[in-house]
């Protein structure tokens, strides 16, 4: 799938086409690893821009550099397609008027599951673990979101039922930090096996409402 | 009695020690009930609790989180005793719940036992709450006041829905409906956009400002009557 999409417009006697339409995918980081799969497997062909995931630990923040890079993307694109959750308050309508299209889904996890999986799963209590963040796993509980090994398996335990980890088949071994994560929060972990068909599938229906 | 029991109840609070809370609780209702210690050592703690997660942000929301749990462990304690004195505390019924959608429940549990200490009695029906299911539990239990929350900007949209079928039920002024939870204090303008009746900041100001919404709907009743 390539991302340049031809402008066409319908004029006397036929459909001229004027230009192609340049666009540029910004991704939040944590999907890196899916997107590098559908590149290597000849499925996207897209530029695509990367912010760092712990941004959306401070929504503030990720509004203000997501406008900014926003901004700058201008310069190189006629529109922008969003990989993005509904991350910051302003995610859905801020952009809308500057042709700012994304991906449908609330989180990377409904992005990634699609919206049936997601709800069965978040219904069964269950907490998403992904390969990009797992190994700061001590950087998001401790230091962001201020748990402790006393108080991290009573505040989890209320919330979940168990860990999901999300594997996309890669090649790097992080059982040790799952385990950790495992131990600090109580919760047993169930690994499911993800494929990026529903990603490409949000892709493709983003793409289209932009042409 | 003694201050100690409040000091000592609210660092189990703040240090997470849900058992040793309790403990304390429990040999202290050998010579009183689990009721006065609502009143006498629950609430003050959850007010200095709220004033420090407002005011220097001290405290992680974990901690809060669990100090709320830990509230409500005693709170069900005193329930379950069966005395008049929480009986007779009842402010109202208010359904709540997180709309269509929406799976977060952390903030909406911490609101559930703010009001439920301050004398309200809250039947909360959890996640991803459909706008039927809000009225109709509303309609069986007599409430006046439907607080819903939702933390995602997609799903406090979902609320729309309930407005409209609390409007189109003819409920408009006889059930209100509140809205909280992080999407409406980041963007204030949306408790309007959904159609809400009163909209608070946090679980501290929940009970205030479900007062005033059972407040007018008493005027709302007395002018109907006053019509007939």
């Amino acid at each position: 799938m390539s991302a340049t999409i031809m402008i066409c417009c319908k004029i006397e006697g036929g459909l001229t086409i004027l230009e192609p339409k340049r666009i540029g995918l910004l991704s939040c980081a944590v999907f890196r690893a899916a997107l590098n799969q559908l590149i290597g497997s000849g499925q996207l062909n897209i530029p695509i821009i990367y912010m760092d995931s712990m941004l959306h630990m401070n929504p503030e923040k990720l509004y203000l550099k997501m406008t900014d890079r926003i901004e700058k993307m201008w310069e190189e694109y006629d529109a922008i397609l969003l990989l993005y959750g509904d991350c910051h308050p302003f995610i859905n309508d801020d952009y809308d008027e500057k042709n700012v299209k994304r991906v449908e889904g609330c989180n990377c996890f409904e992005i990634l599951l699609g919206r049936e999986l997601y709800r069965e799963m978040r219904h069964k209590g269950a907490f998403f673990a992904m390969d990009e963040w797992v190994p700061r796993w001590e950087e998001i509980f401790i230091k962001e979101m201020g748990l402790t090994e006393k108080n991290a398996p009573i505040f989890m335990r209320e919330i979940h039922s168990k860990i999901v980890y999300l594997e996309l088949g890669l090649k790097k071994d992080l059982s040790k930090d799952i385990q950790n994560l495992s131990q600090f929060t109580g919760l047993q972990v169930q690994t499911l096996a993800i494929t990026t068909n529903k990603l490409l599938e949000s892709i493709q229906n983003a793409l289209e409402r932009i042409s | 009695m003694s201050s100690n029991i409040q000091q000592e109840f609210l660092d189990a609070m703040l240090n997470s020690e849900r058992e040793e809370a309790n403990s304390l609780i429990d040999r202290w209702v050998i010579e009183q009930s689990y009721n006065e210690a609502v009143i006498k050592i629950v609430e003050p703690a959850l007010q200095i609790m709220g004033r420090m997660w407002l005011g220097t942000h001290d405290i992680s929301f974990p901690q809060a989180f669990i100090s709320a749990k830990i509230a409500e462990d005693i709170l069900f304690k005193a329930l379950n005793e069966n005395s008049e004195t929480v009986t007779q505390a009842k402010r109202g019924r208010i359904v709540m719940g997180s709309i269509e959608d929406d799976c977060h429940s952390i903030g909406r549990n911490l609101v559930s036992v703010f009001l439920r200490v301050a004398g309200w009695e809250v039947y909360d029906l959890g996640n991803d709450v459909q706008a039927s299911e809000f009225i109709d539990k509303a309609l069986e239990v007599d409430a006046k006041v439907i607080s819903v929350s939702a933390m995602l900007y997609t799903t406090a949209i979902n609320i729309k829905k309930l407005r409209r079928e609390i409007d189109n039920r003819g409920l408009n002024g006889k059930i209100m409906l509140a809205v909280g939870g992080e999407i409406f204090n980041r963007r204030n303008e949306l408790a309007i956009t959904v159609g809400a009746d009163g909209y608070s900041h946090n679980a501290i100001e929940a009970s205030d400002m479900i007062e005033q919404l059972f407040e007018q709907v008493k005027k709302n009743e007395r002018y109907n009557h006053d019509l007939l």
